[in-house]
């Protein structure tokens, strides 16, 4: 009877279904709020202090590699805001977050699949989803150029350098390799067969195609959001030229067509614009261009001057990294994508833009040789990418 | 019947319902790994490097890798065609041209370059010279301009300032009246440095544009 509709029940359920979604809503609102500061005050640059315990020396080092490097920073209990808490149970790994403040467990699970880094992974993930509502980094990969005898190859690994693998062989030359969205997959430049050419290689099966086959210079693609078009820096007019084509590098469009060079383009979210260098007007400058063509518009950095290239826009859309090379040196900086004053970060070359748009890797030199390593921008920290070949450079994080 | 207690009362058990079904979820216990498959880009998480082939471990060597019947695509736009002022010329059109050649290197012809700068310098200009004569004394020679950089810059920069500075070369021999086709352009940025070390002395050696003959 309970379920009959007549206009007393059906009031009823209303009124029961509003109270039940106000109650609800007040709950998930206090938690939301809760999560809300820690985002705010993360963005803002403040670390989250968290306490791990209970935990092999093996993991401990993977979660405190991965929160670190997002933003937060281990601590002993007694000034943790979050305790994460290691236990001993039937899974290889168990995970308890516990929020110091309420007392209150935020999660508790268990991790079975993989081998221990990915198991620290994992969890690193599911700490970083309920303290900053975010997809966590710890599944992600790299891509970057390494030398090996002389010869600069292809190498994909963790985002912390870990399982590198060398996927080329070619004791040739190498440059400038980027992921294809959402593949397994790499564009990146090739000097075996000739002058430098694009090619792409799809990382499970070894095969590779030639995308682009012309004489002069034939490189820097970048893939847009969708994985659909190529943009790429080819010299075959005359002159370093901006070109777009689709990603088979059918159906090229020249977009600049200045005597100067132009440089290192890079895709806006919504696959709509281009960012690339040029020093068309003066300078060595960053602006953007509409993907169909059309008239190149200056992206202000402020005061940050010197020359500056290798920019790349966050997947989200909000921020140009790029570097500013003054004197020889370079510094990673920061701008809004539609310009303004740019932050400086840190000393190091070509930065690129992890899936979550907080972390950038980037190219820096320590002793001498080129090496990787990763920024958390909101808090400037600084780790390094575990290093394979002699020297790495031109990182390109999967996204 | 007192309609606000049965409410309150119905509603305290419907919010407990669902509280106790939510908390079910974060109830201490083993439960699925979350984000397994979702992870990242597409690819599960399992041992990384399991997926990835390594082309020189997958017969690079022996016809795999390239795929020389799989490009072509890339020519069709119009050389030149946007070209009024007669400054450059686009670039050959047939990459096998300038492959499989003897290569010699016209070492006492390298054109160096200032900082950052691709135009070449005047007293640089008598060795494009002596190229250009040495083209024209061998009709049927190519010749490659290969296009170089000091290690300040970033690396992809570094690599179209070289090719511009190969350009600039090679307006000047299609000036002197050697056929554009008969040049290419190979620029390795910062990666084929001649002179090692961070010093100015070093560095003005690596800005250089190098001739090499296809015979």
């Amino acid at each position: 009877m309970f379920f009959r509709p007549n206009n007393r029940t059906t009031l009823l359920t209303r009124i029961q279904a509003g109270v039940v979604w106000t109650l609800l809503a007040c709950f998930v609102m206090d938690l939301l709020a809760q999560q809300d500061l820690h985002i705010d005050r993360s963005r803002k640059g403040e670390e989250i202090p968290i306490s791990l315990s209970g935990f092999t020396s093996t993991t401990t080092s993977i979660l405190r590699y991965d929160l670190e490097v997002q933003g937060f920073k281990v601590v002993p209990v007694a000034e943790a805001s979050f305790q994460l808490l290691g236990s001993s149970g039937r899974a290889k790994l168990e995970g308890r977050l516990k929020d110091s403040g309420s007392g209150r467990n935020l999660f508790f699970r268990g991790y079975d699949t993989g081998d221990e880094r990915n198991r620290a992974h994992t969890l690193s993930n599911d700490v970083v989803k309920a303290v900053l509502g975010t997809d966590g980094i710890g599944h992600t990969r790299i891509a970057f150029r390494g030398k090996v005898d002389g010869h600069w190859e292809i190498f994909v690994s963790d985002f912390d350098g870990h399982n590198a693998r060398m996927v080329t062989n070619d004791r040739s030359n190498v440059a400038a390799p980027t992921w294809i969205p959402g593949e397994l997959g790499l564009y990146y430049t090739s000097y075996k067969l000739g002058s430098p050419n694009i090619v792409s290689h799809d990382l499970r099966s070894g095969d590779r195609a030639r995308i682009t086959r012309n004489t002069g210079l034939n490189t820097s693609a970048a893939l847009s959001p969708d994985g659909q078009k190529l943009a790429m820096i080819l010299s075959k007019a005359g002159s370093p030229d901006l070109y777009v084509a689709r990603k088979d590098g059918s159906e090229v469009v020249r977009l600049t067509t200045s005597l100067e060079e132009e440089a290192c383009p890079t895709w806006s979210a919504d696959g709509r614009s281009i960012c690339f260098t040029s020093s068309a007007r003066g300078g060595v400058r960053l602006y953007t261009l509409p993907a169909t063509g059309g008239t190149a518009r200056r992206i202000s950095t402020g005061t940050i001057g010197g020359s500056i290239t290798e920019a790349d826009w966050s997947p989200d859309g909000k921020w140009i990294a790029f570097t500013s090379v003054i004197g020889g040196r370079g510094t990673i900086c920061v701008v809004e994508s539609s310009g303004g004053e740019a932050t400086p970060l840190f000393a190091g070359e070509d930065p690129c833009w992890a899936p979550n748009s907080r972390n950038l890797v980037f190219m820096r030199e320590k002793n001498g040789r080129k090496t990787l390593s990763l920024l958390d921008v909101p808090t400037k920290h600084v780790k390094d990418v575990r290093q394979t070949a002699g020297e790495q450079s031109q990182p390109s994080w999967a996204r | 019947m007192n309609l606000p207690t049965v409410f309150i009362r119905i509603t305290l058990a419907v919010t407990l319902a669902v509280a106790a079904v939510g908390c079910k979820k974060s109830k201490p216990g083993l439960t699925p790994i979350p984000g397994q498959g979702t992870v990242g880009n597409g690819y599960n998480n399992g041992p990384a490097g399991s997926m990835m082939s390594n082309p020189s471990n997958s017969g690079m060597g022996s016809g795999r890798g390239f795929d020389n019947n799989n490009f072509g695509q890339g020519n069709d736009f119009s050389q030149g065609s946007e070209f009024g002022n007669g400054d450059n010329y686009s670039l050959p059109n047939n990459v096998d041209d300038f492959t499989n050649k003897v290569e010699t290197k016209l070492d006492s012809s390298t054109v160096y370059f200032d900082f950052d700068r691709y135009n070449v310098n005047a007293d640089e200009l008598p060795k494009i010279v002596t190229v250009a004569n040495i083209l024209k004394d061998k009709p049927a020679a190519k010749l490659r301009i290969e296009g170089h950089c000091d290690e300040r810059g970033t690396e992809e920069y570094n690599r179209t300032l070289g090719e511009r500075r190969a350009l600039s070369v090679r307006d000047v021999l299609v000036k002197e009246g050697i056929a554009s086709s008969r040049i290419t352009t190979e620029s390795w940025g910062e990666d084929k440095p001649a002179a090692e070390g961070s010093t100015e002395s070093a560095y003005s050696k690596n800005r250089r544009g190098e001739f090499i003959l296809l015979q």
